[in-house]
């Protein structure tokens, strides 16, 4: 039985207060670093039963535009961003801004997938 | 300036290197009196910059980046001469009469950059003028040169001025330390800035990335300053490294090789708008796509920061006012200089 905790990912609580740049040769606590460890096998895990991942992006100091891109939108040009927008609930109640970076990125590097493909 | 160990470890490793180095000499003269053909006597070395008188070159009354870049930026490359000619170099600060942290964080970053010194020494003194001694002074300026000064505890510069230098990283924990570190000062609480939290991630990246002339990541160290103001709810920020520079990194320099061939771009000036803009990059990258700038100056235009000042290459501009102008002198690196105030002392 799958736990509310597993269908979301707090990033303040489950991964960093402090998120770094996009690389994990970049430093610590990466975009990258983040996509690898927690969003996308949450994700997986999300596609394959068919619900929604939730994550938060509330808590933290804040997201370079970098991280924002090394994570959510690595993980529309795998994906594709109707798949992501599918599975993926983002929610901010501190930051409309960094809400609606994080949606403009997917939207954008999924579209961009797209075109490549 | 001397080098002196602080740690047990560096005196040990020390001590190890100079017992080394002696028994080498030793053995090597050993061998030499045993040698029934003893090499001639040597010539005498030519005189090492070590033997070289020191040339002393005084600083601007107005010891400020941004207020008088011009000034600055002409004295620091006059240094930069005079060491690039073997020559040792004094900084004469005892003119100084105002002085800003900006200021001294390029000369820490300056003393500390091989690039800068080219092998040369540098000595220096501090301002006479006592305002600016004391800042000097509170800085821990002495803290980032091998010198034997150092005048205030650590507990009295606590809260005055944070110096850090990482190499080659983005340093998520330092960015947020300086946001906590100016925040409890202003605010007097925990409050998250995020803004300043972003800025200062978007600078470090863009060192990380865009410092060298050639694209390699992470050649060059940055330097962050964090100066709360005594008398003021103010910190003053000021974030720099000693790299090609906004203009020369690589991106830019394909991007304006275009633009000169179709539109005849005269100044790094017409390029600012489409830098800011994030036209840039995005012609020009695939993956780094050159955002870092655009979301830099969408903060500094936000309200969150009383002054936002870029200085690189040629180019000095201040984003919260969009008053820009062609330096005479460039600027070898990239500097940004920014303030965070509570409101109430910005309306005062």
């Amino acid at each position: 039985m799958m736990s509310n905790r597993d269908r979301s990912i707090v990033i303040a609580t489950d991964f960093t207060e402090a998120p770094g740049a996009r690389y994990i040769a970049d430093g610590p606590k990466s975009g990258e670093e983040f996509l690898r460890e927690l969003l996308e096998p949450k994700f997986r895990a999300a596609m394959e039963g068919g619900w929604r991942l939730s994550v938060d992006l509330d808590g933290t100091w804040g997201y370079a535009s970098s991280f924002i891109s090394g994570a959510f939108g690595e993980l529309a040009r795998k994906f594709g961003a109707p798949t992501v927008l599918k599975h993926l609930a983002i929610k901010s109640n501190e930051d409309s801004i960094v809400l609606e970076n994080v949606l403009t990125e997917i939207a954008s590097e999924g579209n961009k997938a797209r075109k490549d493909a | 300036m001397r080098k002196i160990f602080r740690s047990e470890a560096q005196r040990h490793r020390s001590a190890k290197r100079a017992q080394a180095e002696l028994k080498a000499r030793a053995r090597h003269k050993a061998r030499l009196a045993r040698r029934p053909d003893k090499p001639p006597i040597q010539a005498p070395r030519p005189s090492s910059s070590k033997a070289r008188k020191f040339v002393n070159v005084e600083a601007p009354a107005n010891f400020s980046l941004v207020d008088n870049p011009i000034g600055v930026i002409a004295y620091f490359s006059k240094v930069h001469d005079i060491l690039s000619s073997r020559r040792p170099a004094t900084f004469d600060l005892r003119a100084v009469q105002t002085m800003t942290p900006d200021a001294i964080a390029l000369l820490v970053a300056s003393v500390n950059s091989t690039w800068f010194k080219k092998g040369s020494r540098v000595a220096g003194n501090k301002p006479l003028d006592a305002k600016a001694a004391l800042m000097f002074d509170q800085s821990g300026f002495w803290d980032h040169v091998s010198s034997r000064r150092s005048l205030i505890s650590q507990g009295e510069k606590k809260n005055l001025l944070l110096h850090r230098v990482t190499r080659n990283k983005v340093e998520n924990v330092e960015a947020m330390n300086a946001g906590k570190l100016a925040v409890s000062h202003i605010f007097k609480d925990g409050r998250r800035i995020r803004p300043l939290y972003e800025v200062l991630i978007e600078c470090m990246a863009n060192t990380n990335n865009h410092a060298d002339a050639q694209g390699k990541r992470g050649l060059y160290d940055w330097w962050l300053f964090v100066y709360n103001d005594p008398d003021r709810n103010r910190s003053v920020f000021t974030f720099l490294d000693l790299g090609v520079g906004v203009f020369r990194s690589l991106p830019v320099r394909s991007f304006i090789r275009d633009a000169m061939q179709r539109v005849g771009m005269r100044s790094n000036l017409d390029l600012l708008p489409k830098l800011f803009a994030g036209e840039i990059s995005s012609r020009t990258l695939q993956e780094e796509r050159g955002k870092g700038i655009p979301r830099i100056h969408e903060h500094a235009r936000g309200g969150t920061f009383t002054r936002f000042v870029m200085i690189t290459n040629d180019v000095y501009t201040d984003m919260t006012t969009g008053n820009s102008f062609i330096l005479g002198e460039p600027f070898h690196g990239t500097a940004f200089c920014f303030d965070l105030e509570s409101p109430k002392a910005a309306a005062a």
